[in-house]
């Protein structure tokens, strides 16, 4: 795939032109959006959407048997949401072990 | 106790009318799939695809896919390109798991060949075991352009 001279190509005509609108308006969101005042951490951010949305959207419309456009502009809309809320919780983890463990009765071992 | 500073913030930077809104529409187009799935409701997925077989011969290759066994009533169409419903018949049948069958044009439309562009489009309407009917589709091939039709049948 790398070597090919045409994936960019390939990669461009892989998608209809309302797909690539609906991502252009999804990512264009997430910029907006982002707090980060770096532009290049907003780019980032807005480009990781984009991706998710570029390579899920297709599979997600024909699983809920919706228009691709319609998937795209949501995932890639939603998508760095989604990331945001998983990382957070892995950086927590420790603490929403302790919430856990303490919940079912247990102590800490310290 | 520990306060879950990550999690707080980012729930704090995601709660904006935007995103609540985004979730909203996001449950509402995603969610009936959702739920179907959650719940074991019976759906179908169709795939169709107009090929020309090798005596020259316009047949309709046609996947359906299924989790559980679903049963109803299933319309083909031939659509001109300006969406006008050229023809149509239905059937009841029943589908289960994966299944790929190649038609000719006229046992699955009920058409004769057409000499303009046109796709083929199927409509399903499914009965679940509590008797709720749900209706999937359209599910429409790509369009056969008149050019390839002129050449098939010319052949």
């Amino acid at each position: 795939m790398s070597n090919d001279p045409n994936m960019w190509e390939r990669i461009a005509s892989g998608r209809t032109p309302e797909v690539w609108i609906a991502l252009v308006a999804g990512t264009l969101y997430v910029y907006r959006k982002s707090e980060n005042t770096s532009k290049i951490t907003r780019v980032i951010e807005a480009g990781i959407s984009g991706m998710l949305g570029y390579s899920v959207g297709p599979d997600a419309a024909s699983w809920a048997g919706i228009n691709d456009a319609i998937a795209v502009v949501m995932i890639s809309s939603l998508g760095y949401l989604m990331l945001d809320v998983l990382t957070s919780v892995v950086a927590d983890r420790a603490v929403i072990k302790d919430i856990i463990v303490r919940r079912l009765g247990g102590g800490k071992n310290e | 106790m520990s306060e879950m500073s990550n999690l707080r913030a980012t729930v704090r930077r995601q709660s904006t009318p935007g995103s609540l809104v985004l979730l909203i529409c996001t449950a509402l187009v995603f969610g009936p799939r959702v739920w179907d799935y959650i719940i074991g409701e019976p759906w179908i997925d169709n795939q169709l695809m107009i090929v020309e077989n090798s005596s020259h011969e316009i047949i309709v290759e046609d996947l359906t896919y299924t989790k559980e066994p679903v049963h109803g009533l299933r319309v083909n169409t031939v659509e001109a390109d300006d969406g006008d419903i050229l023809c149509s018949t239905e059937h009841h049948n029943s589908w289960h798991g994966e299944r790929k069958r190649f038609w000719r044009l006229g046992a699955f439309t009920g058409c004769a060949p057409q000499q303009e562009s046109f796709r083929v489009c199927s409509r399903f309407s499914v009965s679940s075991g509590s008797g709720r009917t749900r209706l999937f589709g359209p599910f429409c091939s790509p369009y056969m352009a008149a050019s390839e039709v002129s050449d098939s049948s010319s052949k």
